[in-house]
């Protein structure tokens, strides 16, 4: 079949037509069964695995339960207070904002750095970007795993892989990366960095594929140098790219909790917690439900607070139009 | 605690030692002979005979250096002398089960077949069964079973998850944290309130 299209204007200029009248929800039947075959699906799996959880969540907050027998022990707002006044729990909240600041203030600028360096024309430039994405393809629990073991402190000495390795530099007395309670996030940090940067990276190199060659000439030709063409020109349009991955990275360090689990367990001392890690250890571990899904209920509502906040003041001109049937203000 | 003046008698960076099957852990550092003795429960001899340097994987042997005893009484301390913590191993059996299942059990907890069991490592539950021990770690495990004046569950056992990790958790913070001892029974109770 030969489909016959009509080309035109995208976008129609002059006084439109005489408007014809439109009645809302006038849809043939025919078209409501297919949207209805398409989007049902996604819908009922949404509802039944997406907010049906979170209201049962919600529900189960209210309640002194193991998960198993009745529900019977409503404790009103007791999880919520108990929560809100444990050191552990502020220590965890603590820690995820603290990988947040850092993933901002550190793997951005190191990512866009790496990329613009990785978008020059280079020896091996393939296998450079494929080596810098190999660690965000590992699975967390291998690379925890691996990551532990060069940390950790072997017998006789107290030193391991990494420390042996830094002494040979010249860094006699390194610090306990797992077990000072002061260091250990940092090391996460470090971790979480060089897991994430990879991501990073290949989403700045894909947004400066975008920015059209021609602005660079322009900017050669009236004579600016090369950090002034990168901060007028590429940083700017490489703005919905930053801050798509800024959104990607807040939302993950919010849920943290593979990498720490696998590493430390969220220890020494409760010193590398985080939210997700404090649900696991003192709700679901110790069979304590309700406590357990009030924690995900604020952790949820974190989240979300600060999705919506992220994109309404950050994603807003990125999303102009798609979320608002495009009308625009 | 004090007297310890900060410089406890532990191996380096002890909060981040795992406990046993990894050759990093407390088990592992008494099997390579860089510690002199951990804390153990029962199963310590099995633990340090497979992380000893090259052991083989099938029936590791006991190191002929290795030995165990129960945690000295302290003179003069309250509680009973001679008490001492271990495991609960039970069997559980269903309120409707068929008799074949007593049956079944009363031939596993027979003296012949724990005697057979001793043989193959492990710790026999039944008296007189003792006998098939071969191994002198093992024989000295079973005699301090044997000779304690009552064997408790281990505490995080027996308190139940919730007060046990409270406990653990407060614990550890007085070794290598700012707790004091007070807070144990506080954090122990503040948990129990929460059931």
């Amino acid at each position: 079949m030969i489909a016959t299209e009509t080309t035109g204007p995208a976008v129609s200029a002059g006084p439109a037509p005489a408007p014809i009248k439109r009645r809302r929800n006038r849809v043939p039947a025919g078209q409501r069964r297919e949207v209805a075959l398409f989007v049902g699906p996604a819908v009922i799996v949404y509802v039944v695995f997406v907010l049906l959880p979170v209201a049962l969540a919600a529900y189960y907050s209210f309640f002194n339960w193991n998960g198993l027998g009745p529900l019977d022990r409503f404790i009103g707002l007791d999880n919520y207070a108990r929560l809100l006044t444990d050191p552990v729990f502020h220590t965890s909240v603590f820690n995820n904002f603290f990988i947040i600041v850092m993933s901002l203030l550190i793997q951005g600028p190191i990512a866009i750095l790496v990329a613009l360096l990785m978008n020059r024309r280079l020896r091996f430039r393939g296998l450079l970007r494929a080596l810098i994405f190999v660690p965000y393809v590992l699975s967390e629990v291998t690379a925890g795993l691996a990551w532990q073991i060069l940390l950790q402190s072997v017998p006789p000495t107290r030193w391991g892989p990494v420390d042996t390795m830094l002494q040979a530099i010249g860094i006699q007395e390194p610090p306990a990366w797992l077990a000072d309670p002061n260091v250990v996030m940092w090391t996460m940090f470090g971790i979480l960095t060089w897991k994430y940067l990879g991501l990073a990276i290949i989403l700045m190199l894909a947004g400066l594929a975008g920015v059209p060659e021609e602005l660079y000439e322009a900017a050669s030709l009236d004579g600016a140098g090369w950090w002034k063409t990168q901060w007028y020109i590429t940083v700017p349009l490489l703005g919905p790219t930053i801050r798509i991955w800024a959104f990607l990275s807040i939302i993950g360090s919010l849920q943290l909790f593979d990498m720490v689990w696998i590493v430390t367990g969220g220890g020494p001392l409760n010193a590398s917690s985080t939210m997700a890690v404090y649900m696991v250890k003192y709700g679901l571990n110790v069979s304590q439900i309700g406590f357990g899904s009030a924690v995900a209920v604020v952790l949820f509502f974190i989240s979300l607070f600060i999705a919506l906040g992220y994109q309404r003041f950050a994603l807003r001109r990125d999303l102009e139009g798609s979320l608002t049937g495009g009308k625009r203000k | 605690m004090d007297e310890f003046d900060g410089d406890l008698p532990f191996q380096a960076n002890p909060t981040s030692t795992p406990a046993q099957s990894v050759p990093n852990s407390s088990a592992g550092l008494l099997a390579a002979q860089t510690t002199a003795m951990e804390l153990m429960g029962t199963w310590h001899r099995g633990e340090v005979a497979k992380l000893v340097p090259g052991a083989p994987a099938e029936n590791p042997p006991a190191p002929e250096w290795l030995s165990w005893m129960p945690v000295p009484d302290i003179e003069g301390a309250e509680g009973e002398p001679g008490a001492a913590l271990g495991s609960g191993d039970a069997w559980g059996v269903y309120v409707d089960a068929p008799d074949e299942t007593l049956e079944l059990l009363e031939y596993v907890m027979s003296e012949d077949v724990q005697t057979r069991f001793a043989a193959t490592g492990e710790i026999p539950t039944v008296a007189g069964a003792e006998a098939g021990i071969t191994d002198p770690v093992l024989k000295q495990i079973a005699e301090g079973t044997v000779n304690a004046s009552l064997v408790v569950t281990w505490l995080d056992t027996q308190y139940g998850p919730v007060i046990g990790q409270a406990m653990n958790d407060a614990i550890v913070n007085l070794m290598f944290g700012s707790g004091t001892p007070e807070q144990i029974p506080e954090a122990m109770n503040a948990a129990a309130a929460t059931l």
